[in-house]
């Protein structure tokens, strides 16, 4: 006997990026407010797991900007603006690493200080994002952030050569 | 870091060892595949924080080791300052005995971490 609410007999786990972004809110849209976001992040998971889900946020970041086709650093400075991540500015270039400032990060602009960083979601979601462009590994850390007592976020990307 | 790491793998039963940050990131790993270490180390540290706060909550304390059994093999994982250490193992194995080795093996690491 199938099952009535899930005749397909997919799980969660099996939608890929494409179904999981994929919005039918014809009155609201596909925006959010941040605080949904941060409910979710700092609310739910955070009480729940502390440090221990930041990968996977970094992770779940990272799988949507791989996802997405991006077709220079110009595109996705654009398509992080206008997703509401942040204001991304270039800070600093080499074959090595890229360092970039998100003013109005989506996880922490406006939070007090807590004594660590808080937007695993955008490091994971530049990694994703520069891996596309550059073809290779990325690995985003991120710097300083309203977490840690600044006003602005700062992410340095680490390019691996491609294997 | 690598050589505590491996020097687990060597245990026999132990199919796979990692050492993971709090957060989740991989520092050193015995897994072939950069993906599996990521997504493991991903998870690893999701369990350990998960439970480590339910201990808390519960009022028992800092959670200091976890083994997590399954049908076909265990995951067993132990707090090391703020790394994780984590290893994978077959079924049927002495869980105590790499227990005692796996804390032998967090001394190496706090030896290890700089004050």
């Amino acid at each position: 006997m199938p099952d009535p609410t899930n005749p397909g007999g997919k799980g969660i786990a099996d939608l890929d990026m494409r179904e999981i972004v994929t919005v039918t809110r014809p009155t609201l849209g596909a925006l959010a407010p941040v605080a949904a976001f941060r409910a979710l992040r700092l609310g739910g998971l955070e009480t729940v797991a502390g440090p221990g889900l930041n990968r996977a946020v970094y992770l779940a970041g990272r799988r949507w900007a791989q996802s997405l086709t991006l077709a220079s650093p110009a595109d996705l400075f654009r398509t992080m603006a206008e997703m509401r991540l942040g204001v991304p500015k270039l800070l600093h270039q080499s074959s090595e690493t890229i360092e970039i400032e998100l003013a109005e990060s989506l996880s922490a602009a406006g939070l007090p200080a807590v004594g660590q960083p808080l937007c695993h979601f955008e490091a994971g979601f530049l990694a994703g994002a520069l891996s596309r462009l550059t073809g290779g590994r990325v690995q985003v850390r991120e710097t300083a952030c309203w977490g840690t007592g600044q006003q602005s976020c700062i992410f340095v990307a680490k390019l691996e050569p491609r294997s | 870091m690598r050589k505590i790491v491996e020097d687990l793998i060597r245990i026999d039963g132990v199919i796979g060892s990692l050492l993971v940050g709090k957060d989740g990131l991989v520092v050193s790993s015995t897994l072939l595949e950069d993906e599996d270490a990521e997504v493991l180390g991903a998870m690893s540290a999701a369990m350990f924080g998960t439970i480590a706060k339910a201990a808390e909550r519960i009022g028992i304390g800092a959670l200091r080791d976890t083994i997590v059994e399954a049908a076909e093999g265990s995951i067993q994982l132990i707090e090391a300052e703020d790394l994780i250490l984590v290893v994978i193992t077959e079924k049927g194995v002495n869980l105590g005995m790499i227990r005692i080795e796996m804390r032998k093996a967090a001394r190496r690491v706090r030896e290890e971490i700089p004050m």
